[in-house]
């Protein structure tokens, strides 16, 4: 009994830290335009195709890692600049741009269907190689991913306290109108948390791609995961989205255990739901009084 | 010949969708995303209980759109407490959610299978079982859905309903009811949403999770801002558009999966240019902030 308890630990540590990367990309957007950036499903996807697609040509590991991290960061900067940005402009309110952010995801998901088709596309190669600790079977593509999400995490740990870009962020989150006030100009700080948040989601759905294969419509259900993991996190930039989707990943894989495989992609949406509900004017409500809601 | 009937029977039934998603986006200012909620428990109440019950289709019919109705209680109750984009996100989980249980729970709902051999439509002896029969029914269930939808919004209930979308923190200063017209409004927009579950049902035959998956429900948001929130035709207009585009695209002679994805490019550039241009619609309507 207990090794299958370490064995459902171990894969919601597993799915946890591939969670925890892409609730880090989510985390940068969602504090410094404090809007729900749905369509970060999009670079996730520009990566994993990126990675499928580069897998079949003889291309060492990191290059291919490295180039799909930076696809994700160019379309996360496209769509910043196309559709964000205008929108932004014109003063609309944060329902305005969730539902902006959801029709770019339509968009790219049904051009990415018509690009590469609606089935799974998987790298034509993959590592099967495992260890086993006790009864429990840790694969090398687990590994990788824990290695990965834990350089990405120690990274991250690194350069956020030494850089001031982690600190205007929040500043930013806290509150704009008055870091406006104050003579800063908030749009290269945006502009560097969606590139950094792109590179993020790229190298997350490279991962993701090369271990379990992409469609077309995977992206949503992974961008609503992470925000999950990002409002379980609170105002952070590290580690509360990243305990979120530890935490996420150790639910799903307890479902898995105790009830089955079928229910486990309902506990995010359950999860978001009971949050939003949680407070008065739910978690999601203004956090300053000037704020649009 | 019976194209057209398949059209008309499909815009009908569109049509039903658009108008009730547009009681609670046009006229009551919320952007709601889990119509297909609705829609999905009208039409699996009704094909539970003329398949596995055997209830003659009017008792089926009503049962949908009591299911479809009450399902909006809890989903309006959470809602009433949220503003902007609190809004749009619960009512996507809500949707997500809702669809998963209906993929899980497969003893009553067939799984990822459906439910198949739903019988046509019938009013006792009556049998209306041919296309144009269908067709002509459905249309007139969405002319007198319609009809009792424009007096409803032209009354004073209308007013208020406005005045809410408008003005909430006026209407709450006012003392109003709010909670009971959130729920009351609810209630209808989910009904007729679950009555046109009932027709989608009985139509096809066939129901699986997939027709009520979340693009069904962005693509129903779509009609109403494309045609104009809150407009007396604008709803029935986007029924139209969104109807003819696969159709026309369709004649070019592409793939239906091709169909599919070229309607989910529609559907994402319709959103992002709503977002971005912030227009009224085709009929000038309710413009969103």
């Amino acid at each position: 009994m207990i090794w299958l308890w370490l064995e459902t630990l171990k894969n919601g540590l597993v799915q946890g830290s591939l969670l925890a990367i892409m609730a880090l990309a989510f985390a940068w957007v969602y504090h410094s335009t404090r809007f729900f950036h749905l369509a970060i499903g999009v670079p996730f996807l520009g990566g994993a195709y990126a990675a499928i697609f580069l897998a079949s040509s003889a291309v060492i590991p990191s290059a291919l890692v490295s180039f799909a991290a930076a696809c994700g960061a160019g379309l996360s900067l496209l769509i910043y600049g196309l559709v964000y940005q205008p929108v932004a402009r014109r003063n609309a309110s944060n329902s305005l741009r969730l539902v902006a952010s959801l029709g770019v995801y339509f968009f790219c998901s049904g051009l990415a269907a018509i690009a590469f088709g609606l089935d799974i596309k998987y790298a034509p190669t993959v590592i099967y190689d495992s260890l086993e600790l006790g009864r429990v079977i840790v694969t090398a593509t687990d590994i990788k991913y824990v290695a990965t999400a834990t350089i990405v995490i120690v990274v991250c740990a690194c350069v956020h306290p030494r850089s001031s870009l982690g600190s205007r962020v929040l500043a930013l989150s806290g509150n704009s109108s008055l870091f406006e006030a104050f003579g800063h100009n908030p749009s290269p700080i945006i502009l560097a948390a969606f590139t950094l948040s792109g590179a993020l989601a790229g190298l997350c759905g490279a991962y993701e791609g090369l271990r379990n294969g992409i469609d077309p419509n995977s992206g949503l259900a992974i961008a609503i995961s992470a925000s999950v993991a990002c409002i379980v996190g609170g105002r952070s930039l590290l580690w509360g989205p990243m305990l979120g989707a530890l935490m996420l990943g150790i639910i799903q894989a307890a479902t898995t255990q105790i009830f089955s495989d079928r229910w486990s992609d309902s506990v995010p949406y359950a999860c978001l739901l009971l949050l939003i509900l949680a407070g008065p004017r739910g978690l999601l409500g203004p956090a300053h009084p000037h704020e649009r809601p | 010949m019976n194209y057209l009937y398949h059209l008309i029977a499909m815009f009908a039934i569109s049509g039903l969708l658009a108008i009730s998603l547009d009681l609670l986006v046009g006229h009551l200012g919320l952007l709601i995303l889990c119509q297909s909620v609705f829609y999905a428990g009208g039409a699996y109440a009704f094909a539970l209980s003329t398949t596995q019950w055997h209830l003659p289709f009017q008792l089926g019919l009503l049962i949908g759109i009591v299911v479809g109705g009450l399902l909006s209680v809890p989903v309006a109750l959470a809602l009433r407490r949220l503003r902007g984009d609190a809004v749009v996100l619960a009512s996507l989980a809500f949707l997500l959610l809702f669809i998963e249980m209906i993929k899980n729970l497969r003893t009553f709902t067939g799984g990822l299978d459906g439910i198949q051999d739903i019988p046509p439509m019938g009013f006792g002896s009556l049998l209306i079982g041919s296309p144009a029969g269908f067709a002509w029914a459905s249309l007139a269930f969405l002319v007198i859905s319609w009809a009792f939808l424009q007096r409803l919004t032209g009354s004073s209930i209308g007013l208020f309903l406005h005045a809410l979308r408008d003005y909430p923190q006026l209407s709450t200063a006012l003392g109003q009811d709010l909670t009971g017209m959130h729920l009351k409004v609810f209630f209808l927009a989910a009904a007729i949403a679950g009555l046109a579950g009932c027709l989608y049902a009985t139509y096809s035959t066939y129901i699986s999770p997939d027709v009520f998956a979340t693009s069904s429900s962005v693509m129903l948001l779509v009609m109403v801002l494309l045609g104009g929130p809150g407009s007396r035709f604008g709803p029935l207009a986007g029924a139209m558009a969104l109807l003819i585009l696969p159709e026309s695209i369709r004649i070019l002679g592409v793939g239906n999966e091709a169909i599919g994805a070229i309607h989910q490019v529609v559907i994402g550039l319709v959103l992002v240019l709503f977002s971005g241009l912030r227009p009224k619609g085709i009929f000038r309507g309710y413009e969103f902030r």
